[in-house]
């Protein structure tokens, strides 16, 4: 009993424990996805952003010569312009190669122009091989001015060679929206996913909980019916170990002994004391086996109250009360009238152990279309809180009579505990028999 | 027809036994046997000491369920009285444990009731407390190797008492009793209290001496 809230607690824990558990898988693969969405759709606008600026100064910059200096800024400025204008571009620089070195020598910021840093064979490599190359902008003092404004950029970068045949490099920065991107998306998804997750979770705890009682609930009868099927078995054990008594045992075996010796030295006398040690010991038997079908000789009545004579000796008032009819014409078949018995003899048993009664009313009333046995003490009921069915005992009494077309209820107070089983015969003309 | 003559060097045997029947059968059976004749019987251990004292015999066949008595108790007292008889305890329910008790006590046999004719009258002539005769096909069970204080507490428990009766029955601790429990479900392999009654009656424990 004491383990249930404990099993409870845990299911629920276990519960939320997996429901965050896939909550935050599905989080973290959502927004690596979007991440990469959003990275592919930058990359996508970035690159196109600057093959258009490519274009419009490649005939510009392949009729340069810087050997001399700068480029003519004016002239690139005006064919940039619209880019700036129309916000699809942030900032372009030119580098020329220069052995170790490359250097500024065109940006629509002027105060970059000269600015110096190495050669990276690397980049050279990928603009061989990819022929844009697009990148993060790192937060570095070369881009001290892009960064300045807090906007999101990529930066694309295109080579080029000038009238002498110098390598160029474009580098067009464009801004791009990743950021903003995942983020709105994530604020669409994330409530959904979670409130999903959540309420499946509010829907199948409570599930679980009525499921995992239930089988809790199973397993404890489970037990109890092992547990009364073994008392029973050992009841009975002790019943037949008692009217077994060593009587028969040792007349068997005492016999077998003499009759050794009877074989090779027959005496007459001796084999027919034998003869009535056996006869006596198979009446025993008989008797024994017998026992279950006691009515064969007994009427219902005496049949009650042999069931009820433990309880009688043992000092309980125990009265029983059979219709007349009952005795006289309508006598119970068989099957019936060991149900009732063995019910009275659970019910006493019962009384007598749980119910602290002083007083046992067993009656047997025939209805019209069977009979009905009612078990009625004046014990201290049922504790408070406890059902009064839920005694194996009694659970399987009442299956037994719903089996044969009846039912069984039990109703208790402080007076007593009145339990009432009915027993319908098929046949209706059985009844009457 | 009159049983044989006792040859001079017949066996004595005094019988012991409760059961009129098979005192009788057993009497009957030794005087018709060539070497042994019954010299007496006795219903009671009180009188089965008297007369073992009185007629001196060769055997004494022992029961064990001997009205409310323990046969077995009396082996240690007819091996004082009577140095030189042989005792066989004849048992209607054997158990390796009675077995091992009554070796240990000097007894010369550990027979079951149903033994043949013949292999209780070979016992009665030639079992000795050092070349004893036993029923073959006793099952060793859990039951044999439990402390006395464990069987103890199983008797009780196989009479229906609570844990808590049995420590006041043997004046130990609750806690005491239930550690013995927690033995005999492990040593029975029972998952329940009741199992462990029912586990032990099925070994052949009894309520204290006969079932």
């Amino acid at each position: 009993m004491s383990r249930q809230p404990r099993t409870v607690a845990a299911l629920i824990r276990r519960h939320l424990m997996a429901a965050a558990a896939v909550t935050a898988g599905l989080l973290a693969g959502l927004v690596c996805l979007e991440w990469a969405l959003a990275t592919a759709e930058a990359d996508r606008v970035t690159r196109t952003a600057a093959t258009r600026v490519a274009e419009r100064v490649s005939t510009t910059l392949s009729a340069a010569d810087l050997t001399g200096g700068a480029l003519d800024a004016a002239t690139l400025d005006a064919q940039v312009q619209g880019f700036f204008d129309a916000g699809a571009v942030a900032r372009i620089k030119v580098w020329r190669v220069d052995g170790g070195t490359v250097r500024v020598v065109y940006s629509d910021d002027r105060r970059i122009i000269g600015d110096e840093r190495s050669y990276s064979p690397g980049l050279a490599d990928r603009l061989t091989r990819e022929g844009v190359v697009i990148l993060d902008v790192p937060s570095d003092d070369e881009h001290r001015f892009e960064r300045a404004d807090g906007r999101e950029l990529r930066e694309a970068f295109i080579a080029f060679t000038d009238a002498t045949g110098t390598p160029l490099r474009l580098e067009v920065y464009v801004p791009v929206f990743r950021d903003a991107w995942v983020a709105s998306t994530l604020a669409v998804y994330v409530p959904v996913l979670v409130g999903g997750i959540g309420a499946l979770t509010a829907l199948l705890v409570p599930m679980s909980i009525r499921l995992a009682r239930r089988l809790a609930e199973a397993d404890r009868d489970r037990r109890g019916a092992i547990d009364y099927g073994l008392r029973s078995r050992e009841r009975e054990r002790l019943r037949l170990a008692r009217r077994l008594h060593d009587d028969v045992l040792q007349n068997l075996a005492g016999s077998a002994l003499a009759l050794d010796v009877l074989a090779s030295a027959p005496d007459p006398a001796r084999l027919r004391a034998i003869s009535a040690t056996l006869s006596e010991d198979a009446r025993a038997l008989r008797g024994l086996l017998d026992d279950d079908a006691p009515l064969a000789a007994l009427s219902l009545r005496q049949a009650l109250d042999d069931a009820v004579a433990a309880a009688r000796a043992a000092g309980w008032q125990v009265h029983v009360a059979v219709a007349p009819e009952i005795d006289g014409d309508a006598v119970p078949d068989a099957e019936t009238s060991r149900l009732l018995l063995e019910a009275t003899r659970e019910l006493v048993r019962n009384a007598r152990a749980h119910a602290h009664a002083e007083r046992i009313d067993v009656r047997v009333v025939r209805l019209p279309e069977g009979y009905e046995l009612s078990v009625i003490d004046d014990g201290r009921g049922f504790p408070a809180g406890r059902n009064p069915s839920s005694g194996h005992g009694l659970r399987l009494l009442r299956n037994a009579f719903v089996e044969a077309g009846g039912d069984l209820d039990v109703s208790s107070d402080d007076a007593g505990t009145t339990v009432r089983a009915r027993v319908l015969v098929r046949d209706a003309t059985a009844v009457g028999r | 027809m009159s049983p044989t003559a006792p040859a001079a060097t017949a066996c004595r045997v005094l019988v012991v036994d409760d059961h009129r029947v098979f005192g009788d059968l057993l009497a009957f059976a030794l005087d018709a046997t060539a070497d042994t004749v019954c010299v007496g019987t006795a219903a009671t251990l009180d009188e089965g000491v008297r007369k073992a004292d009185a007629l001196v015999p060769d055997v004494i066949v022992l029961d064990v369920g001997i009205g409310d008595d323990d046969g077995l108790t009396a082996v240690p007292t007819l091996c004082r009285l009577l140095p030189s008889a042989r005792i066989i305890v004849l048992t209607a329910h054997p158990r390796a444990a009675g077995a091992d008790r009554a070796f240990a006590d000097g007894a010369a046999g550990y027979l079951a009731k149903d033994t043949r004719l013949d292999d209780l009258i070979t016992a009665i002539r030639t079992a000795t407390p050092r070349r004893p005769a036993l029923t073959p096909g006793l099952a060793r069970t859990p039951l044999d190797d439990l402390t006395p204080r464990e069987r103890d507490v199983l008797t009780l428990l196989c009479e229906g008492s609570r844990p808590a009766d049995i420590a006041r029955a043997l004046g130990l601790s609750t806690h005491t009793v239930r550690d013995h429990v927690k033995t005999l479900r492990a040593v029975l392999r029972a998952g329940s209290q009741l199992e462990v009654v029912a586990r032990a009656r099925a070994l052949g424990m009894d309520d204290g001496g006969r079932p």
